[in-house]
């Protein structure tokens, strides 16, 4: 557990997104009946999945470094697929709730506040998404603290009975029962099988016989359940190797709730589910587009866009705060917030991905309205900033923050964010000896950004990188590193935001500033393939592969069909067969 | 932008005068009171134990030298020898003075597996590999194997219901930070780690340990909830288990695997739990489970979310962790303890530097260890001063051994193997020339303690932990992976590409060269 700020990798040679090489179209109304794997396998990869979103150095000042480094693989690169002809499931491993799906289903489940002692992840992530099965994997410890966890929302359970059962006052068997039958199944995704019901009732009963009252009789039993498998763990039945089968209406329920709430399902959902509902497309996607529409899908917005942007709620909080004056717990909350109603309002209200990439408008309450020179308001208000200077999620305070050191700005580790993060283009590690060769470059007294830049780029072994990654992150030069808009350097020198891409859309995109940038970035086709990607990695909790670019392919087509609407993406991962079909291994 | 000037003189008055009372609290005479040393002869022999402490980035200063030729301000002298007897032992070792005669310290270890990952990256292969000796999988996104401490626990607990091992952090953490990456448990997977304040933990671990010479209270007649869930633990555990196992029948081979292992762990937290969630099997004399009232708690320390990252936190925080693990040996809680010190990036040690710490910047701890690769280096002084740190609380944690009865009379550092090490050799990220000092269980050194030892030929770390077994009682002669360096297939190229790969770690290295000469 070391605690590092701020490591980031990539690796040269220049490891370009490939594209998706998909043909035909996908049917939209029906659900085919599963087929075998498909016309062959392999396919490629958006974006390879090379990578990893931790790793490497820390640097100072505002640059830090990269070079040669080695190492990283590319995605697989194969023949392409027939996407016209079959069905191309998902191989979907079991996976561990995380502890944000955790909260959010006690909190849906049981009105209850969730226990903080639910284990969170460990490892290292290949998509950047929390919802890859490594980062849940079990060891000692976590299985205590997930048995404490249990034992404490129960304990707060025991008072709060009746508000989730209101037979609590008759206090009998048949009452543990519905108990059972309405929060033991939303919390298990499907209606418990007799072998978990005799599991359960029989400790409730043993706890009976000890003199247990009623209350903590069930509240014992509710420990015990959110310890199985079937509340913990995403998992479905086998299907033989290679072959697809159509997810149950439960797995799709469960699916749906994570992927668009990040909880569970909710009655409606489950009826939906268990009453066979869910058997065509078109009924996954009204179900789709409700979940969208309840404000419990904000919490799972935020998290998607969050994990893609790479911007954790405690990046502003781990700020230094001694070299940021006016930063306390309420501005770290103003900042963290004023992301989240910012791209839920992007989602729900018919934002796009340009939109997303290049609006001036952000959310404002009165710390944010001092941090931009605004005049006052007195909640959160809508606001417009200067279109020369903002430009979207990256100009958000949350993100630039993310992406600096924890006292000062960083273009490398914003340039890389622009160039993994919405393009796609992962450049892998660092050479291990980056900031050793760093400390060894000749700069000229109190460079800029771009005269660093310009030293680190002149060494070839950091230069092939550094060129590519660069220029996007000098863009946001007047930003600090909380993402705040100065005028010049702290030597006096002027900034200068304009550039040159290098290795996108064939080195033509020339800018002023960093809307200027925005606005190119977000009209390339390769931004569009690489949101659909995220997507898809987000829901599928893995890098893509193989058939699976059949699935990407349909959200990037549903992107291009609507001009980028982003809640149109998200309802569109619904429909693909990624995620109606399970795969064997 | 000014704004609120007030809020910050204050958060910040508040953090000094913490470190302040903190301090204050730790000059008490915290052995005397806590640690009656009553020598007292009883015929049962003790228990072995072994501890192990982990700091990140090695020797700190140094680490350009390919020939693997020591040039730092770390080591005690250039060849085997005894310490000196007077003065510093050596620039950065200076706070080991006073427990010389008690410790070996050992030059020219290198991790060898490190070399096999050829990855790139400047720590996740060093932290996955210094205490497993195992090769990573899943594309270097997690350790190969269990670390010493878990193999160890294995094999020194009374029984299956006693904590095979435990990891105390070295200050309170936020739930969000990851687990561990150099100590692991079964296969590479996550640590017992306890993240959570020193004094929730003294109050878990603790919970119906008496303290030596005091009858345990008779037990409640009425049992609150909690109690009723504690006493159920056993049966949910053996019911949830059950289910896993059903579970398994209907699912694909990895799937299986991964539930399979969630049952396993469930299978040993019910023997844990079955035995009094670990207990205390045979407490020594010294046994004296720590006042919770006398430990600070998160309200008294948690009025920055941030401060923790600079060591503000730790500075005070350490030895309450460092005395629950004392604590849990001498009331053989576990046998097994590890404390990693957390803060790789940008500590400060306010303790160390009076006035402003020169880490207290931009160019932080982790940066300027980095640019250092020499002990001529500007910043060697400031980095040897604040490595004192470690080595004061390295002696404090012998020093505390040593004044505790074991179960025969004998010092509790007399049967407990203490260890000190880092996840790598060099601050410059080079996995050679790894630095370690050793304490304890003097009878298994042969040639006594209060030595320096130079491997001549050069040793690794799986030879130096399969040693470590074998003062423990084994008979291995191998830890962690076996073979040679280019067994895991890692290409020429790559093998370069870890930074700082010495001259003398080639394709055709062994991954053990033999025994050391302790």
């Amino acid at each position: 557990m070391k605690i590092r700020v701020q490591r980031w990798s990539w690796v040269c040679p220049l490891i370009l997104g490939a594209t998706v090489s998909c043909v035909g179209k996908v049917e939209d109304t029906a659900r085919p009946a599963a087929s075998g794997a498909g016309a062959g396998s392999g396919g490629s990869s958006a974006g390879g999945s090379s990578g990893r979103s931790a790793g490497g150095a820390s640097g100072s000042g505002t640059g830090g470094t990269s070079g040669s480094g080695t190492g990283g693989s590319a995605g697989t690169s194969t023949a392409p697929v027939d996407c016209s002809t079959g069905t191309h499931g998902a191989v979907s491993p079991a996976r561990r709730l995380t502890q944000d799906e955790y909260a959010n289903a006690v909190t849906d489940v049981l009105g209850l506040e969730p226990s903080k002692k639910y284990p969170g992840s460990s490892g290292v992530s290949v998509t950047g998404y929390s919802t890859e099965p490594v980062l849940t994997t079990v060891g000692e410890q976590s299985v205590a603290a997930i048995m404490s966890a249990a034992e404490e929302v129960a304990l707060a359970l025991e008072p709060r009975l009746g508000e989730v059962l209101p037979c609590v006052d008759d206090g009998d068997d048949a009452c543990a029962n519905t108990f059972l039958d309405t929060v033991g199944r939303l919390a298990f995704r499907r209606s418990l099988t007799d072998e978990e019901r005799e599991t359960l009732l029989a400790i409730y009963s043993s706890e009976r016989s000890d003199d247990a009252t009623f209350s903590e009789a069930v509240a014992v039993m509710t420990a015990a359940m959110l310890q199985m498998p079937a509340f913990l763990y995403v998992v479905e039945a086998d299907v033989a190797a290679g072959q697809d089968r159509a997810r149950t209406g439960p797995e799709l329920a469960t699916r749906l709730a994570l992927h668009l709430w990040g909880s569970v399902p909710d009655e409606e959902l489950l009826v939906a589910a268990e009453g066979g509902e869910l058997e065509t497309k078109e009924a996954v996607k009204i179900q789709a587009e409700r979940l969208l529409e309840d404000p419990r899908a904000d919490r799972a917005i935020s998290r998607f866009f969050r994990e893609w942007s790479e911007t954790s709620t405690t990046a502003v909080e781990s700020k230094d705060r001694s070299a940021f004056d006016y930063l306390d717990d309420a501005m770290v909350g103003s900042i963290n917030e004023s992301f989240d109603r910012f791209v839920a309002d992007q989602v729900r209200s018919g934002g796009t991905l340009t939109t997303l990439l290049t609006t001036n408008s952000t959310f404002v309450d009165e710390n944010l309205a001092e941090f931009f020179g605004l005049d006052p308001v007195d909640d959160w208000t809508s606001v417009m900033l200067p279109a020369d200077r903002y430009a979207g999620l990256a100009t958000q305070p949350a993100v630039l923050a993310a992406h600096a050191h924890t006292v000062s700005a960083s273009y490398v580790f914003r340039g890389r964010f622009v160039m993994k993060r919405l393009l796609c283009i992962d450049l892998g590690s660092p050479p291990a000896n980056a900031m050793t060769a760093f400390g060894t470059i000749e700069k000229p007294p109190n460079p800029t950004g771009k005269e660093t830049a310009l030293s680190v780029q002149a060494r070839p072994d950091c230069g092939g990188c550094h060129r590519i990654i660069d220029p996007a992150g000098l863009a946001f030069e007047h930003f600090d590193g909380m993402g705040h808009y100065v005028e010049a350097y702290e030597s006096g020198k002027a900034i200068d935001p304009s550039g040159a891409l290098i290795g996108v859309a064939d080195d033509m995109i020339q800018f002023e500033n960093p809307a200027d940038m925005m606005a190119q970035i977000a009209a390339l086709p390769e931004a569009e393939q690489c949101f659909a990607a995220n997507v898809f990695r987000y829901t599928a909790s893995k890098p893509e592969s193989g058939d699976d670019s059949c699935s990407v392919q349909m959200i990037a087509a549903a992107l291009g069909g609507s001009e980028g609407n982003l809640s149109r993406a998200l309802i569109e991962a619904t429909q693909t067969d990624g995620f109606l079909y399970r795969r064997g291994e | 932008m000014p704004r609120i000037p007030q809020k910050v003189a204050q958060r910040i008055d508040r953090r000094r005068f913490l470190v302040g009372a903190g301090g204050a609290i730790l000059a008490l005479p915290m052995l005397e009171a806590h640690a009656p040393r009553v020598a007292f002869g009883q015929n049962a022999a003790p228990p072995q134990r072994l501890i192990v402490i982990l700091h990140s980035h090695g020797r700190v200063v140094g680490g350009s030298t390919k020939n693997g030729a020591v040039a730092d301000n770390w080591s005690p002298r250039p060849d085997t020898g005894p310490l000196p007897e007077t003065g510093d032992i050596s620039p950065q070792l200076a706070a080991l003075g006073d427990i010389r005669n008690e410790i070996v310290t050992i030059d020219q270890v290198d991790n060898v597996v490190r070399h096999m990952t050829g990855d790139a990256d400047g720590h996740k292969s060093a932290e996955f590999t210094c205490l497993t000796c195992a090769v990573p999988e899943g594309a270097m996104q997690h350790a190969g194997g269990p670390s010493i401490d878990y193999v160890a626990g294995l094999r020194l607990r009374a029984s299956e219901s006693q904590r095979g091992n435990i990891l105390f952090p070295s200050a309170p953490v936020p739930s969000f930070v990851e687990d561990s990456s150099q100590f692991r448990g079964a296969n590479g997977t996550a640590p017992a780690q306890l993240k959570m304040p020193p004094r929730d933990v003294a109050e878990m671990l603790f919970a119906g340990v008496q303290p030596s010479g005091m009858m345990a209270p008779p037990p409640p007649t009425t049992k609150t909830l909690a109690e009723r869930m504690a006493a159920r633990r056993p049966d949910i555990l053996d019911a949830v288990a059950k289910d896993f196992i059903a579970l398994e029948k209907k699912v694909g081979a990895s799937d299986r695997a991964r539930l399979e292992q969630h049952a396993e762990f469930l299978k040993s937290l019910r023997t844990q739990v079955a035995g009094g969630g670990g207990g205390s099997l045979a407490p020594t004399e010294g046994c004296s489970p720590p006042d919770l009232s006398m430990i600070p708690t998160e309200a008294d320390y948690a009025d920055d979310g941030h401060d923790w990252t600079r060591g503000f936190e730790e500075a005070v925080m350490w030895k309450y962790s460092m005395e629950n693990l004392v604590q849990s040996i001498a009331c053989d809680v576990t046998r097994v303890g590890g404390l990693q010190w957390l803060l790789a990036d940008a500590p400060v040690f306010p303790t160390e530097f009076d006035g402003a710490s020169p880490f207290d910047g931009d160019a932080n701890w982790h940066a300027i260890i980095h640019d250092t690769d020499s002990p001529s280096g500007a910043a060697a002084p400031n980095l040897t001063k604040a490595f004192q740190y470690y080595g004061k609380a390295f002696t404090y944690l012998v020093q505390r051994l040593a004044s505790i009865a074991d179960v025969d009379g004998s010092r509790l550092l007399d049967n407990t193997l203490v260890v000190w090490g880092s996840d790598l050799g060099y601050g410059t990220h080079a996995s050679f020339n790894h630095p370690i000092v050793m304490a304890g269980m003097g009878s298994k050194f042969g040639n006594g303690q209060g030595r320096h030892l130079v491997c001549e030929g050069r040793r690794s770390l799986g030879d130096f932990w399969a040693q470590v077994l074998r003062m423990l009682g084994g008979s291995d002669t191998t830890f962690g992976a076996t073979g040679k360096v280019g067994d895991s297939g890692v290409s020429g190229e790559n093998l370069i590409a870890v930074s700082g790969a010495p001259d003398f770690i080639e394709m055709s290295t062994p991954l053990h060269l033999g025994e050391l000469d302790l």
